[in-house]
């Protein structure tokens, strides 16, 4: 290439710019890569849902995307991060609606408020469910039925975790009182089962849906309104004849107070368009993830909805120390 | 035998061999940096390979997985800064090898150390992982704290000449391990408001302060060279053939890397310290430890390899994680869709045995770089400090911020460095404090549990077979030096009244 043309080469992006900016600031964001803060550590739940959608996301939003890890105190750490950063739409949060609930009620270094974050839209949902070791209750009404003479041992991914408000939730609606066993996550508390040192433990559906497959360990009862795909043949609360209410479990994006709202749009559109992509849904499908599309205003509507019943089951813990 | 050799074909072709080497030399690079872990070393590289294959993919991120242990004995060696906290044994008497011009020696002794730990993890983990994870499942809450209390013990060896000085800072460890939020009381404790410390004090964060910010202000001391000779001796395959002479040791330490690999809630980091304490016990002169003696090196250093795979075996047997690097590891085998546990082995078998064979092959790439460029890297001893000082601190705040991208954790870094600085001028071991920091959060998290599980009944603790053995074998381990003293004061005595 001769210098002439090297130098006409270098004014061409002085001669597109100009003119992408005066078709307003709609068309120019993303300019650089969009970062989405996941407040666990690589290779969770948490981070494996965003993970998952994020090269489709890339696709649609045509600048790149990067999961960043900010691990530690329950995700309140990143949770507060976002809160307070600018609102320029460049800095996106992945995290589960009942956690930042959770952690606003329950922890000192919650600093943000999940009303004042903006919802940007809704990916997935999980539902929660109750496993036992396949040698101690082989239906839901067998340990219905033990619990009520003995106080059983049920595990938890961790002190004020919604696992744990699960399981309160559980409690409440079948009026018996569980030894709640908190764990540093999920993992330890199967592991525990498996070995048989607690009696059930309260878990995420995809992450025990495999050694539920193997046997490993037994499904006795989902959380949810109505039978799930993953598990045709767990009851739910309804089918045994108690009612409860319903507490959704589900991982969302959010951003700081106030993204403009052009930005706002345009996050929610490629994040609508990326869930509706094949290869997202093929992934979803062989992965057991439970995509649950929900646009910013939806999942608003799901918060306020689920505020007061998280909190009502928050306050029940609360007072049961 | 059949399904063997066709992972075999598959592990060598083109891509995943270049894999392999790739995820070694990415882990050693991993290992050598303190800041950055095994497990967070696999976590960066997550984005890089989820667009491979898996199974090329889970060899990459397996080789650097293993090869980052060995990496970590490398700095531990040669600047006393361990690169992982599982080497943080090997610092005792690789570093003062090195002082004597032996580092090379040292290196080739680590090298051995992570083929011949590796490989007899490696080969358990292939062979006997259903028994060895059933065994494993037999370990909860009450047996985990006795265990930690059980290698709190160790303490008692790493201190032998100042008693109380080392227990002043063991007891300085287990206090700062009760800072952070305590997870069954759900109270945050001893944090003064500094959001960082929710989770407790960070053991990475607090192993760059404490060796390589400590070593690094004490090299700044002087400008001489690591070695006070200002010249090597003995060369890395001396050190390498050496390793050999000492095969009780070599079995021993094997037996208690894989012993505490196979638990889920126990790390690296007690298994290399468990391996020294018994080596120091069993030897003919204990007191030569710690002033450079070669079984001081081998033991922690074939116990970390040994303990890898043995991570891997709850890992991959039962689907539930066997480490922090573990944890990150199964998260891995979700994203590409392997079913971990025991569906693993009829639905991903080829992946898995793949996987397997490439774990063995790994041990070739460790051999081959451990004998070609370690003799350049013991040069590291002879180069100035002016050079050195700047190059520690650098690349280990590096680290230390690079874990969860925060700079309070750099800060947190730079106090444990001034504290180790300190420590160190009035003859106070940092080691005690990292034993008291890494244990105390398990004895109490796993006394807390227990009793919470037994609903406050003490029994729990000595109910199992397990909980019995253990805790004979703390009180031979508190009595032993009595114990010894007792056995050779009447042996003399035999001898005496004999003739």
């Amino acid at each position: 290439m001769s210098f002439k043309k090297r130098l006409i080469l270098l004014f061409v992006p002085l001669l597109v710019f100009p003119l992408g900016n005066a078709e307003g600031k709609r068309e120019t964001f993303p300019i650089k890569p969009v970062t989405i803060l996941c407040g666990y550590s690589a290779g969770g739940s948490t981070d494996i849902q965003i993970r998952t959608v994020a090269p489709y996301l890339q696709k649609y939003l045509g600048q790149p995307v990067i999961v960043e890890n900010l691990p530690g105190a329950a995700g309140t750490l990143a949770f507060n991060k976002v809160f307070s950063s600018e609102p320029d739409g460049y800095l996106i949060l992945v995290a589960n609606l009942q956690a930042m609930i959770l952690g606003e009620y329950f922890r000192e270094t919650a600093r943000y408020r999940t009303k004042e974050m903006t919802f940007i839209y809704n990916l997935v949902k999980e539902s929660n469910i109750l496993v036992t070791h396949p040698e101690l209750y082989g239906s839901f009404r067998e340990f219905a039925e033990a619990a009520k003479i003995k106080k059983l041992k049920v595990g938890v991914a961790g002190k004020w975790d919604p696992t744990h408000v699960f399981t309160a939730l559980l409690e409440q609606t079948i009026k018996v009182k569980f030894n709640v066993i908190p764990y540093e996550g999920g993992g330890p508390a199967v592991t525990s089962l498996m070995g048989k040192h607690i009696d059930a433990v309260m878990t995420i559906g995809s992450t025990a849906y495999d050694k539920v497959r193997a046997g490993q360990i037994r499904a006795l009862l989902v959380m949810e309104k109505a039978r799930t795909a993953q598990y045709p043949d767990v009851p739910v609360l309804a089918d045994l004849g108690y009612e409860a209410p319903t507490i959704l479990y589900n991982y969302g994006v959010y951003g700081p107070p106030k993204i403009p709202q052009d930005r706002l749009k345009i996050l929610e559109a490629a994040f609508a368009k990326a869930v509706r992509d094949p290869g997202y849904i093929e992934k979803t499908k062989k992965m057991n993830i439970e995509v649950y599309p929900l646009s910013a205003q939806q999942f608003r509507k799901i918060y306020e909805e689920q505020y007061p019943i998280t909190l009502k089951f928050a306050e029940i813990l609360k007072r049961g120390e | 035998m059949e399904v063997f050799t066709h992972a075999l074909i598959q592990a060598l072709t083109w891509q995943n061999l270049l894999a392999l080497i790739a995820g070694g030399i990415y882990g050693i690079v991993v290992g050598v940096l303190p800041g950055i872990g095994s497990a967070v070393g696999m976590a960066l590289a997550l984005p890089l390979t989820l667009r491979w294959p898996p199974d090329t993919a889970l060899i990459f991120l397996c080789a650097s997985y293993k090869l980052s242990g060995y990496g970590g004995s490398i700095t531990a060696i040669l600047l006393k800064t361990p690169g992982e906290t599982a080497n943080a044994a090997t610092v005792l008497d690789g570093f003062p090898l090195c002082e004597k011009g032996e580092g090379g020696i040292a290196l080739g002794a680590s090298c051995a150390a992570a083929v011949v730990g590796g490989l007899i993890g490696t080969l358990c983990l292939i062979f006997f992982s259903p028994p060895l994870a059933r065994f494993a499942l037999r370990f909860d809450a009450a047996e985990y704290c006795l265990l930690a209390i059980l290698a709190l013990t160790i303490i008692s060896t790493v201190i032998e000449e100042a008693v109380i000085k080392g227990l002043i800072s063991a007891v300085i460890g287990l206090t700062l391990a009760t800072i952070g939020f305590d997870n069954i009381s759900g109270i945050l404790r001893f944090t003064f408001g500094i959001d960082i410390l929710a989770d407790g004090i960070p053991i990475i964060q607090a192993l760059v302060g404490l060796f390589a910010i400590t070593q690094a202000i004490e090299l700044a001391e002087s400008t001489e060279t690591i070695s006070k000779l200002g010249d090597l001796k003995g060369s890395v395959w001396d050190g390498f053939k050496k390793y050999f002479h000492y095969p009780w040791n070599i079995i021993r330490s094997s037996l208690i890397g894989l012993f505490i690999g196979i638990l889920p809630a126990v790390g690296q980091t007690t298994s290399g310290f468990l391996a020294y304490m018994e080596a120091v016990r069993e030897a003919k002169h204990p007191e030569t430890f710690g002033k450079g003696n070669i079984e001081g090196v081998i033991a922690p250093e074939t116990a970390n390899n040994a303990c890898m795979p043995g991570d891997l075996v709850c890992t991959l047997s039962l689907g539930v994680p066997g480490s922090v690097g573990a944890a990150v590891f199964l998260g891995i085998m979700i994203i590409f869709v392997i079913p971990p546990g025991p569906l693993a082995f009829t639905e991903k078998a080829d992946v898995i045995y793949t996987l397997f064979m490439s774990l063995l092959l790994a041990h070739l790439l460790i051999l081959a770089i451990g004998l070609t460029s370690f003799k350049y890297f013991a040069l590291i001893s002879l180069v100035p400090n002016t050079i050195i000082v700047p190059t520690i601190i650098g690349i280990s705040l590096i680290g230390s911020y690079a874990v969860r991208n925060s700079m309070a954790d750099v800060a947190l870094s730079i106090v444990f460095g001034f504290l180790g600085y300190m420590m160190n001028k009035t003859n106070f071991s940092p080691i005690p404090l990292l034993i008291g920091l890494v244990l105390g959060d398990m004895v109490e998290k796993n006394f807390h549990r227990a009793l919470l599980m037994s609903e406050g009944s003490l029994s729990i603790f000595y109910e199992s077979l397990i909980s019995k053995i253990l805790i004979a074998l703390i009180f031979l381990s508190l009595f032993y030096p009595y114990i010894s003293k007792l056995w050779k004061r009447i042996r003399q005595k035999r001898k005496e009244a004999l003739p």
